[in-house]
């Protein structure tokens, strides 16, 4: 085998993945004051999550009744009761403050006219337990998740974390069951390098390049889900898999399920 | 659709699509209602829908399954029974790992919301754990040793099949035997073709013997990275005996709560063997602030 050196960093904190969540997480951990280090193999507002064009949602009741409640109701129901409701129930009642503070750090919603954040309804959130239609999607615009991660690259670099971009994370470094770090390879330089870290985060996205179309981008590769998978840890309910009906053959980006009802008039 | 295609009536020169036609809509309700479908086709696919149809195929958006962490962000594991194992050192947000809070099937505009909430109290929980600048332990003397052989060996690979045509066979097999249409006959099928592409992976062909930007290199170690979840996703497919959210089998048309409501766990080894598991749904609410919602069928 070729020798190979490394060169060696120490941090607090190491995230795999410069996505919506990577950089959120990115975020907070620097002003925590841990040092941080963000590995990314594409330059971070490349991320998946930049195509995100639908929103986020949250129980602001901008726009009429809500409840984090039915919030609650509505996504164990859309996870036909597969979803953790521990879980459930901490994300639909931290999502106003989460969204609330995206605001703050710069992400430019789309208004009332009153000038509150502008949230559209979206399939399956409703009100009452089922009864009405919430009105609970938080957008700006239909690029929600761009400005998502413009505003968060922007915060990360303001609070000095600091980010490996085009470098591409192979293995997690563990002993004895204890994750120590991670080796990651500089695809520009071909140097290697090796982390060292009291906590490796992954947010490396979806691996929706394991089939022949997918909405993803061609970094969709579940890098972390494989690194995972050679540490000798499992994967879960992998067998769940959303799909679109109609993705355009070879591209795979979208035709609305609206044209499919279009009608003559 | 899918059964269209599985049946042989799919178009294309591998009959895998459909088409989409637009046409008879007339040129007034194209312009008027789908300006933007119009304009799609026409860059994505080199279509005009007032003359052809649109080629199509239900295509992957979300993948419910990843890594399995609690709602702090701290990646779990079964061990001595306990399948909310905290494993030290290691968390996962995002897209990547599994909370879960989609379940089965994910509701649009939840996805962000659960890179910003947990990609939040991934940090805060890490802050409350880990001490600013404290010392860390030397690394162990192997420490990345896993990652360069693997790196070598792609490296170095000079087997018989490229990369590019292990990866569309991989590809197409789960396009074809995990998609939306499943069934038991099916799933075997698939898992059969599947462990053939794996084992055919130790025959890896790659080109590029430099490491400067070697695309190459970088393309086979995410296919290895891409295999392990495509056996994971076919098996644990094949194994769940019931239909729940998008996981829908015709053999087994119906929700099974009392066999089926818990997470499926699975490993996969480096030769592409799996251990399947599994991890109990909570069906407990964190704090008193709200009741826990007893299971009923799902109806829209």
């Amino acid at each position: 085998m070729t020798a190979y050196s490394f060169v060696d960093h120490t941090y607090d904190v190491v995230v795999v993945g410069a996505g919506g969540a990577g950089l959120r997480a990115t975020l907070g951990l620097a002003e925590a004051g841990l040092t941080t280090a963000c590995i990314s193999k594409v330059f971070p507002t490349r991320s998946h999550t930049v195509a995100a064009q639908g929103g986020i949602s949250a129980a602001l009741g901008n726009m009429g009744e809500d409840d984090w409640r039915y919030h609650f109701y509505d996504t164990i129901k859309g996870s036909d009761w597969l979803g953790d409701q521990d879980a459930i129930e901490f994300m639909c009642k931290e999502a106003p403050a989460a969204v609330i503070e995206l605001e703050h750090y710069g992400v430019p919603f789309s208004r009332t006219p009153d000038g509150r954040i502008y949230q559209r309804p979206f399939g399956g959130m409703t009100t009452q337990y089922g009864k009405g239609i919430a009105q609970r999607t938080c957008a700006a615009a239909d690029r929600t998740g761009h400005a998502m991660l413009h505003t968060l690259y922007q915060q990360s670099i303001k609070n000095e974390a600091e980010f490996f971009i085009e470098y591409f994370a192979i293995d997690l470094i563990m002993e004895n069951g204890e994750c120590r770090g991670v080796v990651a390879l500089n695809l520009a330089e071909g140097t290697l390098h090796r982390f060292r870290a009291h906590l490796v985060i992954l947010a490396t996205g979806g691996y929706g390049r394991a089939y022949f179309s997918c909405t993803s981008a061609h970094t969709c590769t579940g890098d972390g889900g494989g690194m995972a998978l050679r540490a000798g840890l499992p994967l879960q309910d992998m067998e769940f898999v959303q799909f679109h009906p109609t993705g355009i053959y070879g591209a795979g980006c979208l035709i609305t399920e609206g044209s499919t009802s279009c009608r003559v008039q | 659709m899918t059964i269209e295609i599985r049946e042989g009536r799919g178009v294309g020169k591998d009959a895998d699509h459909i088409h989409l036609h637009l046409e008879h809509l007339g040129p007034d309700v194209i312009k008027q209602r789908l300006p933007g479908i119009a304009e799609t086709a026409r860059i994505f696919a080199g279509v005009d829908v007032n003359k052809e149809p649109i080629p199509v195929l239900p295509t992957v958006h979300y993948n419910m399954g990843g890594i399995p962490c609690n709602y702090h962000g701290e990646v779990v594991t079964l061990k001595n029974g306990d399948a909310d194992t905290v494993v030290p050192g290691l968390m996962a947000v995002g897209e990547a790992a599994c909370v879960s809070v989609h379940g089965a099937n994910r509701l649009g505009s939840n996805s962000l919301l659960d890179l910003v909430v947990f990609g939040r109290e991934a940090g805060r929980h890490a802050a409350s754990i880990v001490k600013p600048g404290s010392s860390h332990r030397p690394l162990p003397k192997d420490a990345g040793d896993l990652a360069v052989s693997r790196l070598d060996r792609f490296r170095h690979a000079n087997g018989s099949r490229p990369t590019a045509e292990i990866r569309l066979e991989m590809q197409k097999i789960m396009q074809s035997d995990a998609a939306v249409f499943r069934t038991g006959s099916s799933l075997q099928e698939g898992c059969a073709k599947l462990a053939a592409t794996v084992d055919s992976f130790a025959d890896v062909r790659t080109s590029d013997r430099g490491l400067i930007w070697n695309t190459d290199l970088v393309e086979t170690l995410e296919l290895d990275n891409l295999l392990g979840q495509s056996v994971a996703t076919i098996r644990s497919a094949e194994n769940r005996k019931e239909s729940r959210g998008a996981h829908a089998r015709e053999d087994f048309k119906e929700r099974n709560d009392a066999e089926w409501m818990k997470h499926t766990l699975c490993w996969v080894d480096e030769k592409g063997g799996t251990r399947i598991d599994y991890r109990a749904v909570h069906l407990n609410t964190l704090t008193a602030d709200v009741e826990p919602i007893p299971p009923k069928a799902r109806t829209y």
